[in-house]
């Protein structure tokens, strides 16, 4: 046997359909407690309370034409990002400084070597 | 989605597919068509602002618009608190009455009902927007809410009996 929870689901997918009174009901609502069947009566309420409402098409149409401005300004506004991350750059400059610099220092010793001899 | 980073027209489909939905969304939460209007605005903004930023991730496009018309909502709710809250006002929604009693009537019990609503904490007001409003299945609000289906479940029933209450506190 469902839960009272489920019931309401079961009803209130009912509600969703258009269906009204004892159509929306699970079972006949004697089978239910008058306190429950409170809540099958405020379900059908707020179904019928919480219709949509349409805005206004002057609105819409005008804030479309908003947004259409500002998506085609977005692009242009943007800062263009490099291919290579700037950091990316730095580690790979500053890897060659080191690496020039080492090369170097070894440069005398070797070619000190035969003079020595 | 991938199209409308690189596409304004893209993202205009998008828009106009998902515009009275956070609309609605919004007007419920605020209870003012007007408020309704410039949040909404906000949202598909900054949704706009950020979009090269969105990754899909699981979470669909309409999860993410609910989710900073969520935060729009809290914020403008934050900011009025000091200020009078605006009574629910349909705004040419409503169609002219044939009797005009009943239907004051009913009126002001819908209006009596939103209020208590209102009155709810933010994830019960959006589960029953979407799922009447909208009329989403429990699997959809639960991806939107970021829950899973059972909880929604649970809260759903745990929302009816908190706003019975309500309405049993308002005279």
């Amino acid at each position: 046997m469902p839960d009272l929870a489920e019931w309401l689901e079961w009803h209130a997918a009912r509600l969703q359909q258009g269906l009204r009174g004892e159509a929306a009901y699970p079972l006949p609502p004697v089978a239910f407690s008058p306190r429950d069947r409170a809540l099958f009566q405020l379900a059908e309420q707020l179904a019928d309370a919480l219709r949509p409402v349409e805005p206004r098409p002057t609105w819409v149409a005008s804030l479309y034409e908003r947004l259409m401005a500002e998506a085609r300004q977005a692009p242009r506004r943007r800062p263009s990002t490099p291919a290579i991350p700037l950091w990316w750059l730095g580690v790979a400059l500053g890897t060659a400084a080191v690496g020039l610099w080492a090369y170097r220092r070894r440069q005398p010793v070797r070619s000190a070597l035969p003079l020595n001899r | 989605m991938e199209q409308a980073r690189r596409d304004p027209e893209a993202f205009g489909e998008l828009y106009l597919r998902h515009v009275r939905s956070i609309y609605n969304y919004i007007f419920y939460r605020t209870g003012d068509p007007e408020e309704a209007e410039d949040l909404t605005s906000r949202v598909f903004l900054q949704a706009l602002q950020h979009l090269p930023r969105f990754q899909e991730r699981g979470l669909p496009f309409a999860a993410w618009l609910f989710r900073i018309a969520h935060n729009l909502v809290a914020n403008w709710h934050r900011d009025r608190r000091r200020r009078p809250v605006v009574p629910l006002s349909e705004n040419g929604h409503e169609r002219a009455p044939d009797r005009v009693e009943a239907l004051v009537e009913r009126q002001e019990e819908r209006e009596r009902l939103l209020r208590a609503l209102r009155r709810m904490p933010p994830d019960r007001q959006q589960l029953l927007i979407l799922k009447f409003v909208e009329g989403l299945s429990n699997a959809e609000i639960a991806r939107i809410i970021g829950r899973t289906e059972g909880a929604i479940r649970v809260l759903y029933h745990r929302t009816l009996e908190a706003l019975r209450k309500e309405l049993l506190r308002e005279p």
